[in-house]
């Protein structure tokens, strides 16, 4: 008995000693301590200035046989005329690209490609940038030709060109991505459309930046009292300095100083915006107000407010729409500061559209509680220990710690605004929080902006008020005109009337009150042509109906003195405004309208140099109407007879074309002349034919026809 | 002549002296070797251990040889949905009583099950029942709900000051990764190895309704619509036509059953490789992981898949009309990373494609701008193990046509078949990969990425430091051959965005 009693205890005592050790495997993590962590190397950095004024950060890392620099300038696109927006940017580009006066820019990507090195410029909103990166042993190579870019800029005309062919790519692409859009129409939501801090290039602008603009806006920006360099990796500091030193050499200091940055004007107030996107199944939303600057004494609480609010998985607001309501993939919440100007107070996330609404109201709900309560023990907790204990991280790169540095100086803020920063989220407090949160966010004046499509959209946007819908569509330039004296607008006007009597006379245009169309046209698309049915009514002076018939169905636009619509099968919308303004133009394009209304005294035409074009010495007139686009006509010289029309119009991806449609088969209709076949041209490239097969003057014609139909 | 040859012989001096100032790769891994540790588990999982004391932060990979080719039709997406499920907890993370809240996930299972049956009669389906069904279904999930400590394993790695905790899956592989500072080392060690033992499905029903959203959002990308076309097009029997992200309708309709037999079947031991750099003794990470990882159990490594590409008939296209400006993408079969021939596609990768001197660059983007942006490339990394596709793609230039950029890169393809690339391109592109190497070294996270992904697609790390050595003997004529092998138009696929009119 006892000797039993005495194995099972011992059974019991292995069995304690197995579930012990399986134990230590399996404790779990909250049981876990550490050891101490190894002490972070805080390296010193060496500053300097050299007598040109230029700012060093240098610091030394031997760890690989690399060596890097980055730069900073004073400047940036803020300071770009508004009606040239774009050349901060194409300066910075071009820079590189275009090369030195003593070295081309492909000579320089054959020479750093060689050593697999890299020299980069650009310009940005605040400030402009250069960097460097090469192996230890080019070092050499690398300086000087990046000394040489930031100092002789040559900006070669055909480097200019390129930079706006991919800057004018970029413009008529920036529809194509929801995020894109939402993205860049909040930030003009919150600083204006017009607000240096949000404002973006057009085709008009981008046509406007000369090669003068761009040696012009580096003169100003561009010297070495108004750069900071921080420069890691592989070299011995003494030395470094003395390299650069050697490199920007002639580089002279200047007495100019860069403009203080423009202030951000902002009034609290709510609005919900729409933009129409009918091609995505989700709801793209973005709301808020303007946020702050990170040397308000709020910044620290700041800091940890975002953190609870919307700081990655572990946030309010993943825990509210993503996790328990699985409204969203990705959302995010947080007060936007900056070192200079206000940042952006942003929430958001996207969601099928169905949801748009719930989605909005559980994230204002989140911005709310955040005002009204204080946030839990836990929370606080969380987020502080996540700040604290990542602070290493701030740390392990080298390149990090020395740009932070030059950051830091740029801005104006104290070097050691890192270190203060930690001690000062150390000390916030729940209430801390919760008053930051209510002096700084403010749920009731939130500015919403969704982009989707509002048929889905339920229930509808207006049960958050008055719905604003923004038109993001992209405008097409006006076309440059070219200088006008009173003999070539005389000339203009006779070669008009030349042209009217070749064509038929005065009197048969001005009798000339409805037309109706029929033809055959030909879409001609990369995948092969496509034939389409044409049909076309017009009365004078200001109605037009026209309907496109393919395979897969119809299309009508309806234009009715100054209203437009688009009827398709499954109804009726208003044109957009772009849209609606090109119907308006093409009233212009046709000649027997340009014809019937050349009395008009508002109407400007002025002749041009005679020109051969495809073998035809032809007369050319610049014709303006008082309320449409202006066109160029390309006449025979020797019968007058219509030859072409150009003009710069909406193109076949939607941003502007330089437009030809060349005239043919020319008949007699009621003593008229009129092209019965129309070749149109978009640049080089065909896009489409017209053959009309039908056509009636002053035929009957029920005024229902420019009405959209209700059916 | 004379003075030609002098020429010739200077520049072939500079380009010697050029290649000589590089320390060989040889000499690189010899240095590199030294702060590796490798060890294998008993049950067969694979460690890699980089010393590297910079700073006190540590990097952590988990490379699990497991993507979306190894579903099954019905159930795609679900490699990817798992991945998302594998931050939801364990049995003693993520929950205060799993025992509970395990009989409410059944009868949820038993519920939806029902549910899908019912809405499989589509308009014959009872409504009435449809509706109880879905409210029973909904009380089991809030009873369910209960238990749950949201967010327990993201909060624990956030409090220890761990940062970039994320996950990614992809064709041939699903990777978690992040960093933590140093001596929190066992943290990880303790959360990962639980992460693939004990790992509870929670929110399963919750989560993939955020997947379906993740899918949306790609929908909106008319960039991501051509690819999912443009991959279906090119794979007719391997499944690296099928979406990662998987089908809405079977997003919408698997299981946690479906869920847990793929986990079981995929995420053993054997089938996991973890590479850790940084601020780490390597001995104390090989305790930790015989302690940890030890406990999980062994396996056979699954089989990968069978099924190979029949060579293609002739030419493939399709096309996606999209409010959207214009792009075109070219593809052609080629081998996996493991043929002799994948150090060739990365020659012409480098040629033909990166940098302001490779030739696509210059011919269509400097000189005809006819594209803003044009590019020759292998998804590496991500579908790069079974034979897959080498890429051409263009981004026409405001104006100019699909069309017109399609055959620009036939004239540049052509060129490739017909001429020999320079040695001065090919000096170029052996000196670039290796420099890029060297840059790689610089990034924790980054090398564990790539260590890991080595090891396990090419059965050695070494092999990132091999690939040097391979590059290194590709010859211009490889090149031409290559090229004249596979860039074929019964070998081709084109797909492209068509600018839908408004």
């Amino acid at each position: 008995m006892k000797i039993k009693k005495h194995v099972l205890f011992a059974f019991t005592l292995l069995l304690t000693l197995v579930f012990i050790s399986t134990g230590i495997a399996q404790k779990s993590y909250k049981e876990l301590s550490y050891p101490k962590l190894n002490d972070i190397q805080i390296p010193e950095i060496e500053r300097i200035v050299l007598p040109n004024g230029m700012i060093l950060f240098l610091l030394e890392d031997h760890e690989l046989p690399l060596i890097n620099l980055s730069a900073r300038i004073g400047g940036g696109s803020v300071f770009e005329p508004p009606e040239k927006i774009g050349l901060a940017e194409i300066t910075g580009t071009v820079m590189r690209t275009g090369g030195s006066a003593t070295m081309s820019g492909e000579k320089m990507d054959e020479i750093l490609e060689t050593i697999a090195a890299s020299v980069e410029t650009g310009i940005g909103r605040q400030s402009g940038s250069a960097s460097m990166s090469t192996l230890k042993e080019h070092l050499d190579q690398g300086l000087s030709i990046l000394a040489d870019v930031l100092m002789n800029p040559a900006f070669p005309q055909d480097k200019i060109d390129l930079a706006k062919v991919e800057a004018r790519s970029l413009i008529s692409r920036r529809n194509d991505e929801p995020r894109e859009i939402s993205g860049r129409e909040f930030q003009k939501m919150i600083y204006g459309g017009d607000s240096p801090y949000a404002r973006h290039s057009e085709y008009a602008a981008i046509d406007a930046i000369t090669r003068d603009d761009l040696i012009e806006f580096h003169q100003t920006f561009f010297y070495p009292n108004n750069v900071m360099m921080s420069v890691w990796g592989d070299f011995d500091t003494k030395e470094m300095i003395e390299k650069i030193d050697t490199a920007f050499g002639g580089w002279k200091r200047r007495d100019s100083e860069v403009p203080v940055l423009p202030a951000v004007d902002y009034q609290f107030d709510s609005s919900v915006n729409l933009i129409k996107k009918e091609d995505i199944h989700q709801a793209y939303i973005e709301m808020g107000h303007l946020g702050g600057k990170r040397d308000d004494p709020d910044y620290f609480a700041l800091i940890v407010m975002n953190q609870i609010l919307g700081g990655g998985f572990t946030s309010r607001m993943v825990k509210t729409v993503r996790t328990q309501m699985g409204l969203a993939y990705s959302t995010w919440g947080v007060y936007g500061t900056d070192y200079a100007v206000p940042g952006a107070f942003s929430v958001g996330c996207q969601t099928k559209a169905e949801s748009a609404i719930d989605a909005i109201l559980a994230m204002k709900c989140e911005i709310e509680k955040m005002t009204q309560a204080s946030v839990t023990d836990e929370e606080l907790a969380l987020a502080k220990e996540q700040y604290l204990n990542s602070y290493v991280f701030h740390f392990d790169t080298k390149g990090e710690i020395v740009n932070r540095l030059m950051t830091f100086e740029y801005f104006g803020y104290p070097k050691d605004f890192l270190q203060k920063t930690k001690e000062s989220v150390e000390k916030v407090t729940k209430e801390d929080v919760l008053r930051v949160a209510k002096a700084h966010l403010h749920p009731d004046k939130l500015r919403i902006l969704v982009v989707g499509n509002p048929e889905k959209i339920d229930p509808p946007l207006s049960t958050l008020g008055e719905v604003n819908e923004i038109d993001i569509t992209i405008p097409v330039p006006e076309e440059e005109k070219p200088e006008a004296t009173r003999e070539t607008l005389a000339q203009g006007k006779t070669i008009l009337e030349r042209a009217i009597a070749a064509c038929g006379g005065n009197e048969n245009f001005q009798s000339m009150k409805t037309m109706h169309i029929k033809g055959d046209m030909t879409l001609i698309t990369p995948q092969g042509d496509l034939a389409a049915k044409m049909e076309a009514s017009i009365a004078m002076p200001n109605q037009m109906r026209q309907s496109i018939t393919l395979p897969m169905g119809s299309m009508t636009q309806i234009y009715n003195d100054g209203q437009a619509w688009i009827v398709m099968p499954n109804g009726v919308n208003p044109l957009p405004d772009a849209l609606k303004e090109e119907l308006k133009n093409r009233f212009w394009r046709m000649t027997g309208y340009l014809f019937a209304h050349a009395d008009q005294d508002d109407l400007t035409v002025q002749a041009l140099e005679r020109k051969t074009v495809d073998g035809q010495e032809c007369e050319i007139l610049h014709i303006t109407p008082a309320d449409a686009k202006s066109l160029k006509l390309y006449l025979h010289a020797e019968t007058l007879l219509p030859v072409k029309i150009a003009y710069v119009g909406l193109g076949m991806q939607g941003g502007p074309g330089d437009m030809e449609e060349w005239f043919s088969d020319i008949r007699d209709v009621n003593g008229m002349k009129t092209p019965f076949k129309t070749v149109i041209f978009e640049g080089s490239i065909k896009a489409a034919e017209i053959v009309i097969t039908e056509m009636a003057i002053n035929p009957d014609m029920d005024p229902a026809v420019f009405q959209p139909e209700t059916k | 002549m004379q003075c030609k040859q002098v020429i010739s012989l200077m520049v072939l001096t500079t380009w010697l002296m050029g290649f000589a100032g590089f320390p060989s790769f040889a000499q690189d891994l010899a240095e590199f070797e030294k702060k590796v540790t490798e060890f294998t588990l008993d049950n067969g999982l694979k460690f890699i251990v980089v010393e590297r004391r910079e700073a006190p932060v540590v990097s952590f990979m988990t490379y699990a040889d497991v993507g979306s080719v190894d579903e099954k039709k019905g159930i795609t997406g679900l490699a990817h949905l798992f991945e998302h499920l594998a931050f939801k907890g364990t049995t003693t993370v993520g929950a205060t009583n799993h025992e509970a809240e395990k009989a409410a996930f059944e009868k949820m299972d038993q519920l939806f099950l029902e549910i899908k049956s019912e809405r499989r009669k589509g308009e014959r389906a009872d409504k009435a029942r449809l509706e109880e069904l879905q409210m029973q279904f909904e009380e089991h999930q809030k009873e369910a709900e209960k238990y749950i400590v949201p967010h327990e394993f993201d909060e624990a790695i956030a409090k220890a000051g761990g940062v970039g905790l994320n996950a990614d899956t992809a064709w041939d592989r699903t990777r978690y990764y992040y960093s933590l500072p140093s001596n929190k080392l066992e943290l990880w060690m303790c959360l990962e190895s639980d992460r693939f033992l004990n790992p509870v499905l929670r929110e399963f029903y919750k989560e993939r309704d955020v997947v379906a959203e993740e899918r949306r959002l790609s929908e909106n990308n008319p960039i991501s619509r051509l690819v999912e076309d443009f991959f279906a097009t090119a794979f007719k029997a391997h499944p690296y036509g099928e979406p990662v992200i998987g089908h809405m309708s079977d997003i919408q309709t698997i299981t946690r059953q479906e869920a847990e037999a793929f986990f079981d079947q995929y995420y053993r031991a054997s089938n996991l490789t973890i590479a850790i750099v940084g601020d780490v003794d390597p001995k104390q990470v090989r305790e930790f992981a015989e302690t940890y990882f030890g406990r999980l159990p062994k396996g056979e490594k699954p089989e990968p898949v069978e099924t190979i590409e029949p060579e293609q008939q002739g030419e493939r296209r399709c096309s996606i009309v999209a409010q959207s400006q214009p792009i075109v993408i070219i593809g052609y079969h080629r081998p996996g990373i493991n043929h002799p021939d994948n150090a060739g596609f990365d020659a012409i990768t480098d040629i033909l494609g990166v940098g302001r001197t490779s030739r696509l660059y210059k011919s269509m983007v400097r000189d005809q701008k006819i594209a803003i942006a044009a590019e020759a490339l292998s998804i590496t990394g991500a579908m790069i193990k079974y034979p897959n596709l080498f890429i051409f793609l263009s981004v026409p230039a405001k104006g100019h046509t699909n069309e017109e950029n399609e055959q620009a890169l036939y004239a540049e393809i052509e060129k490739l078949k017909t001429e020999l690339v320079t040695p001065e391109e090919l000096e170029k592109a052996k000196t670039r990969t290796r420099a890029d190497l060297i840059r790689q070294l610089d990034s924790n996270s980054g090398l564990a990425a790539q260590l890991a992904f080595y090891e396990a697609v090419t059965f050695d790390w070494r092999n990132l430091f091999h690939q040097l050595d391979q590059i290194d003997q590709v010859t211009a004529e490889d090149i031409r051959r290559v090229a004249n092998t596979y860039f074929t138009n019964k070998n081709k696929t084109v797909g492209t965005i068509v600018t839908e009119e408004e």
